[in-house]
């Protein structure tokens, strides 16, 4: 069984927490363990640092460092935590920066030693092999046409991610073909949904999220699907506001990653906490033939049974 | 190439701080892009030949002209610093990494955005972009995480009442954030390097 320290990220512990619940509950069935570390603390976003470079680096390189005390390696959910993580690694390559920063962490008997690596949900399920997963799908979501959105912060720079990102990236579309949806190819998979100027200018930022749904809703996508929890609010929270500014009704469902591997996995939707976007997935539970269609769905109990063989089976 | 040989050249012409340049308001910060490249992130601003590659696949400048990067950095070379520091353009960029990905100089426009903005809240620049950006640094050094219910508050300020049908829908699906965040344990030590980093910082 793998260990990670789990890095879910402040949206998912805040106003995404069903994408946390869904990742536990995926993660449990695919033998992985997620240890909370409850010294994380926020990764910046990329405002901290432009406030105080230094400090942002700092905080960085201890939440890496408190890994690597543990001996684990870091797992995100949550694109914009993945980038800052790995900048800050990138970073205090420079290994002067790391003597300054680690003289301050030394003070807590922390130490940066680049041991530990970045993941994100994406990466970890891609290096699992979607065929790995293919083996262990218990409800195949045959018919669903689903359009893949990345978000910006798991495709670039590649010099700062790695060679994990790259401009033609194809993980998520084996990993919706592994459940038996069918992945969908549109231009706007690439683009950037605008989150990180949802409060300063709200207008320019729905019409960026407006531009991405417009893609999905060319395609005929049943649903869209994003790795990261910040695109999950600006394309599902904010996709009635996006309609207004755009002129134009939009309904699609948009999915976390987990949420997908976990229906194909055969865990019950509201465990997954389909039931909590502010656009309703009740469409999509019709669509698979889904014995839940959230409300009015049988007990967790019936699927207890379920669980246990299939974890069985993964190890 | 040229620009870069001319930075040689402008080396040996820096004034000591003490002594007052003379002349019109507007060039009286012609070694902003000094300042700018002395911050890790806008170490590449003189590389900038004004292509404007940036702005073309800037998916901001799509929709709001005044998201404009090839501008931004136009104006901070001219050493209109007072312009740049305090309008909102620089508060307009996403983030998205496509200019930094397409710039075939290694300019990395975004990051030099970034090394914009953080000149803007040294030197007390105002607006809803320094709001929300600080909002993160208080945040942080109280929780250890971001409070994601008072970030629109504090970013939004009075504007923050045509968010309520939103949160009244978040509040039916059990998505709304609590206003107290959960807490990271060992506070002492953030709080530490909050004092040790700050400080030098002035």
């Amino acid at each position: 069984m793998k260990e990670f320290a789990y890095f879910p990220g402040c949206a998912a512990e805040a106003s995404t927490q069903e994408a946390d619940k869904a990742t536990q509950e995926v993660a449990g069935l695919l033998g992985i363990r997620l240890c909370r570390v409850e010294d994380f603390t926020c990764c910046g976003a990329g405002c901290l640092s432009e406030e105080n470079p230094k400090l942002n680096l700092a905080l960085n390189a201890r939440n890496i460092a408190v890994a690597e005390r543990e001996g684990k390696d870091i797992l995100t959910l949550c694109n914009t935590c993945f980038l800052n993580l790995r900048k800050c690694q990138m970073e205090l390559g420079d290994l002067n920066l790391r003597e300054e920063i680690n003289g301050e962490l030394r003070k807590f008997d922390l130490e940066y030693q680049a041991k530990a690596s970045i993941l994100h949900l994406l990466h970890l399920l891609g290096r699992m092999g979607p065929d790995k997963l293919k083996s262990m799908v218990k409800r195949p979501l045959d018919g669903l046409k689903v359009a893949p959105f990345y978000g910006c912060h798991l495709l670039r720079p590649q010099h700062i991610l790695g060679p994990e990102s790259t401009r033609e990236p194809i993980l998520l579309e084996e990993l919706i073909a592994a459940t038996g949806a069918i992945p969908l190819v549109y231009k706007e998979r690439l683009d950037c949904c605008g989150f990180h100027i949802l409060l300063v200018d709200e207008k320019t930022s729905l019409q960026m999220a407006s531009h991405c749904l417009d893609g999905a809703r060319r395609i005929k996508a049943d649903l869209l699907l994003t790795p990261c929890t910040l695109c999950h609010i600006s394309l599902d929270m904010y996709q009635a506001e996006a309609a207004k500014w755009a002129d134009r009704p939009y309904h699609i469902p948009v999915l976390h990653l987990a949420q997908l591997v976990g229906l194909a996995l055969g865990i019950h939707p509201r465990k997954l906490g389909l039931q909590n976007h502010l656009v309703s997935t009740k469409d999509i539970m019709n669509k698979i033939g889904g014995k839940a269609s959230a409300p009015s769905s049988p007990l967790p109990g019936n699927e207890n049974p379920d669980h246990e063989s299939i974890t069985v089976g993964a190890q | 190439m040229i620009l870069e040989m001319k930075d040689s050249l402008r080396k040996e012409k820096i004034p000591d701080g003490d002594q007052k340049r003379t002349g019109p308001q507007r060039i009286s910060h012609f070694y902003f892009y000094k300042e700018i490249s002395a911050l890790p992130s806008g170490k590449d601003i003189l590389k900038c030949i004004q292509c404007g590659t940036c702005s073309a696949t800037c998916p901001v400048f799509r929709y709001n002209p005044r998201g404009n990067p090839r501008k931004i950095i136009a104006k901070a070379l001219l050493g209109l610093k007072e312009e740049v520091i305090h309008s909102d353009m620089i508060w307009l960029c996403a983030k998205c990494q496509s200019c930094i990905v397409k710039c075939h100089k290694d300019v990395s426009p975004g990051e030099i955005i970034s090394a914009i903005r953080t000149i803007a809240i040294r030197e007390g620049a105002r607006g809803a972009g320094v709001r929300h950006a600080k909002a993160f640094a208080f945040d942080i050094y109280r929780f250890g995480k971001l409070n994601e219910a008072t970030l629109p508050l504090v970013t939004l300020r009075h504007r923050i009442v045509k968010m309520i049908p939103l949160a009244l829908k978040m509040l039916i699906r059990g998505k709304l954030p609590s206003p107290l965040p959960k807490r990271a344990k060992n506070m002492q030590q953030v709080r530490g390097l909050f004092d040790r980093f700050d400080k030098e910082q002035g």
